[in-house]
């Protein structure tokens, strides 16, 4: 059998980057309306895609439930704003800085607790969260108590204009946010979709679908977890970074569970593994309250009826995970009709 | 030197002494068939064999490198040469066919996040020929036509013999097969049996698991019969046939005896 029809082209990095071609529209978003609230709100819809797809990585990947997404996300918010604030470095330091205390602080949690399965897990990680919503609230020299961080140093993108992309009030101006926001998410994608596609995503996914299966298959599946997870959380500690960034300004609450529980919902009602779907569930879900003003009051209900209507009717999401058709930069021989 | 001795290997569920003192040699290059009534041990031996259980005493030892498999984690079992397939056939339902032996063909494979995350050349040349080596394994089990197919999706024989492909693309020196043949058909049976062979002629070792006489008798060189836990025979087909401790486990002591 030869691989028919094959390209060294598809799977590889540079089909990755291709895929991003879609988005590149996406740039001229803010050329394309002047309106500064329908960039908010698409600013809004990438920067949850960015966190859902992360997350992607545990839950959807990997098979790992976490409730500390959110958590991780406000490490790497107050690790940037930190470094901004105290020691003037730049967010372009601080955000990836963040991203690498998040991931070695993932590491840390997950050594002692990643053998335990499922619920249990999942129980830790739901710990792990108010545990660093607590200390994030009480370690006032570090992060400023209830009330957060704010006015952390704005990130600057220097060729992009004379005002450093700041409103006369000194905020980062709706366009700049946009395209901060933009960076963060490309950089997750191509992040998340190289993996999905390595030989490292298709142990994961078999450590998913079946653990013991996998290690019979020559997998350490301990190794796989705890990678998986880092990486993970590490996209969690980047969006938070592309956080600060955005809003010059980080509080507690961003480490909440009601966050954790949202991020989820995302990766849940998208369809988890699903890249497309992943960011499908997170503009949806982003955008709703925002159609839903009226609303506002019912917005967890809403969100509770959308996630128990998934579960009934669509428990794989909008959008289910695919098999994959090309494996090693080869597309898979189909099956020829006639010889079945 | 065998390739496998196991020796005095015992396993306890509660109660139930599932594996009681088990032993087994297995020499290289022989096709040696595990029998033995229902809750005899059979599968338990084979999930300590492989490091699914751990087992409470006794050891195996792998004549390559003499290494001690007992409390060895799965993986690390496989990587030394060991691979199996499953009474109860647990393929990746959702991944393609090709897919399923591929991720076979990574048992050993110890690249890095950045290898992964980049393809960078090591691990895209690793993904070539694990794919060029997929495709030969797909062809030696007869689904070369179906590689694009979901596993899940296969009619049951060929899931049956997609494991042996998956297993084999491991690359073993043993091969452990649990009831290939369970739920086949006459036709399919044969054909199965042919691949063992093949397989042998490979310069793979095979043990397996089986129900029925008829086909023990066709394809091992030899035979050990377990009972409660523990080998009570061993030898030639025809000598274990007429062994008397395996009739009377498999058909019962008459009163009168």
């Amino acid at each position: 059998m030869s691989p028919a029809g094959s390209s060294r082209f598809a799977g590889s990095f540079a089909s990755s980057l291709a895929g991003l071609l879609p988005f590149a529209a996406l740039l001229l978003i803010p050329a394309a309306t002047a309106n500064p609230y329908v960039i908010f709100v698409i600013t809004a819809a990438l920067f949850y895609s960015m966190v859902a797809l992360g997350l992607n990585v545990i839950v959807g990947l990997s098979g790992i439930w976490q409730l500390a997404q959110a958590a991780f996300l406000a490490v790497g918010g107050y690790t940037a704003g930190f470094l901004a604030k105290e020691y003037g470095i730049s967010l372009w330091i601080g955000i990836p800085a963040g991203a690498v205390v998040a991931a070695l602080l993932s590491i840390l949690l997950a050594l002692p607790t990643l053998r335990l399965r499922d619920e249990y897990l999942m129980i830790a990680t739901l710990n792990f969260g108010i545990i660093a919503q607590i200390l994030m609230t009480n370690l006032d020299q570090f992060t400023g108590g209830t009330a957060g961080m704010s006015a952390i140093p704005p990130i600057t993108i220097p060729w992009w204009s004379n005002d450093a992309g700041l409103t006369l009030t000194g905020a980062v101006r709706p366009d700049q946010q946009y395209y901060v926001v933009l960076i963060g998410f490309v950089v997750t994608w191509l992040i998340v979709k190289r993996l999905q596609a390595s030989p490292m995503g298709r142990a994961l996914r078999a450590m998913r679908d079946d653990e013991i299966v996998a290690q019979t298959m020559g997998q350490n599946t301990l190794r796989l977890r705890l990678i998986a997870f880092a990486i993970g959380c590490g996209l969690a500690g980047l969006a938070g970074g592309i956080f600060v960034a955005r809003f010059q300004s980080i509080s507690p609450a961003a480490a909440g569970l009601n966050n954790s529980v949202l991020y989820l919902a995302m990766v849940i009602v998208g369809g988890s593994g699903n890249l497309l779907g992943v960011i499908v569930g997170a503009s949806i879900l982003s955008t709703l309250p925002e159609l839903l003003r009226d609303l506002e009051k019912y917005r967890l209900l809403v969100y509770g009826g959308i996630l128990v209507a998934t579960m009934v009717f669509r428990p794989q999401g909008l959008f289910p995970e695919r098999m994959r058709s090309y494996v090693g930069g080869r597309a898979i021989p189909a099956a020829r009709q006639g010889e079945r | 030197m065998p390739l496998l001795a196991v020796n005095d290997l015992t396993r306890r569920f509660g109660g139930v002494l599932a594996l009681n003192g088990a032993e087994m040699r297995i020499d290289e290059g022989e096709i040696v068939s595990l029998i033995g009534p229902n809750g005899s041990g059979k599968t338990t031996f084979f999930n300590c064999l492989t490091g699914i259980y751990r087992p409470d005493r006794g050891n195996a030892f792998w004549g390559p490198g003499n290494r001690d498999l007992a409390g060895l984690p799965p993986y690390a079992i496989t990587r030394l040469g060991i691979a199996r397939t499953f009474q109860n056939i647990r393929l990746f339902g959702r991944m393609s066919a090709l897919e399923n032996v591929m991720l076979g063909g990574q048992a050993g494979d110890r690249l890095g996040v950045w290898q992964n995350l980049l393809t960078l050349p090591r691990a895209e040349a690793g993904e070539a020929a694990r794919y060029e080596r997929a495709c030969g394994l797909l062809e030696l089990v007869g689904l070369a036509q179906r590689a694009a197919d979901a596993a899940g999706a296969l009619p049951y024989g060929l899931q049956r013999r997609l494991e042996i492909a998956r297993a084999m693309a491991t690359l073993p020196k043993l091969l452990l097969l649990d009831e290939p043949c369970a739920g086949l058909n006459p036709q399919e049976i044969d054909a199965l049996m042919a691949l063992v062979r093949e397989i042998r002629a490979r310069g793979v070792t095979v043990l397996l698991i089986e129900h029925s006489m008829q086909i023990v008798m066709q394809v091992s060189d030899r035979i050990v019969v377990f009972d409660a836990g523990a080998k009570i025979a061993e030898g030639s087909p025809e000598a274990v046939q007429r062994d008397p401790h395996v009739l009377a486990a498999y058909l019962g002591v008459p009163e009168n005896a």
